[in-house]
């Protein structure tokens, strides 16, 4: 992916996505998401950012399995593949250095 | 159900109460506890898991039993006496019911049965978030209410529940409930923004056209 042809990407995306990848296709929750992130992510708005980078179609995500003592089931995120190549893209123009400072 | 309750018009007639909704701190139990069930009030403990269901309860009069107060069938099991203080066991039909917001107490009356409960008679308490996202479901897409809202009162559940397994004081799931809302809020704004956006920018070149 060239990087002229890079979407703009919103910090916060980038970083959630870069917490996803890190997670090697292992599903997260959303407040995992946000223990993660040292502080930048919060939980107000988490899913709004979540549901941005799901209709650009970066990421999927699904209802956890129902269980007894859930009244409402909590959502599972993972990285799609097209989504994992963007952020190598942007992660290859400067999007490494930002993020190591973030996550410092 | 007390001796002056009025009889239903029909024998076999089913009354709907509703019922106080009370997460008891101790959700091992797999029964609901009964307490004070007269013909105008109920209200009973149901077990941790139910919370998001409705509780669908059916207690019959005894067949044959001179006095239909004498004791309560559930389903197929007997239970106590009516001596204020009534066990039912829980049925698996009752879980497998979806949340609809709603929790009633079905009882019917078979024989000459005397029990009537037909009046609510408190307020339902939810799991909480209930309200929050009953209230986003009536502006926002259910898209929106799926990935934005629901995840948000199913975080607001789980610390909350989680807090209260723990032991928590009321103060502590105050500051849970507090924490929630500022969240609810925030994604509400959010989500809501663009919108409001759009509007004042359509109705200023509305007006700029017009005038």
């Amino acid at each position: 992916m060239a990087a002229k042809d890079l979407p703009n990407l919103p910090k916060k995306e980038f970083l959630i996505m870069g917490l996803l990848v890190a997670n090697a296709g292992k599903r997260m929750y959303g407040l995992e998401l946000v223990e993660k992130s040292n502080g930048i992510l919060k939980k107000g708005t988490i899913y709004v950012t979540l549901f941005r980078l799901k209709r650009k179609g970066y990421v999927t995500s699904e209802r956890e399995e129902e269980k007894p003592g859930i009244a409402t089931p909590r959502r599972l995120y993972k990285v799609t593949g097209e989504g994992a190549k963007v952020f190598r893209a942007l992660e290859r123009v400067g999007g490494a250095a930002w993020l190591k400072d973030a996550m410092a | 159900m007390s001796n002056d309750s009025k009889p239903p018009k029909e024998p076999g007639a089913a009354s709907l109460v509703r019922l106080d909704y009370r997460v008891p701190s101790d959700s091992a139990d797999d029964y609901w506890v009964v307490q004070h069930l007269t013909a105008r009030r109920a209200s009973y403990q149901a077990p941790f898991h139910t919370q998001s269901f409705p509780l669908v309860v059916e207690a019959r009069a005894k067949e044959g039993a001179s006095d239909p107060n004498e004791a309560l069938f559930f389903g197929d099991q007997i239970v106590q006496p009516a001596s204020g203080t009534l066990t039912f066991a829980a049925t698996e039909e009752s879980d497998k019911i979806a949340a609809t917001g709603q929790v009633t107490l079905k009882v019917s009356a078979t024989l000459d049965a005397v029990i009537a409960v037909d009046k609510p008679t408190r307020k339902i308490e939810l799991p909480p978030g209930s309200g929050m996202l009953a209230f986003a479901r009536n502006i926002f897409s259910t898209e929106q209410v799926e990935e934005v809202f629901e995840a948000i009162i199913a975080d607001y559940q789980h610390d909350y529940f989680e807090a209260m397994r723990g032991g928590a004081d009321k103060h502590t799931l105050a500051a849970i409930d507090q924490q929630y809302w500022g969240d609810y809020g925030w994604a509400f704004v959010r989500e809501l923004g663009p919108v409001i956006w759009r509007l004042i920018v359509a109705i200023g070149v509305a007006l700029k056209i017009a005038g």
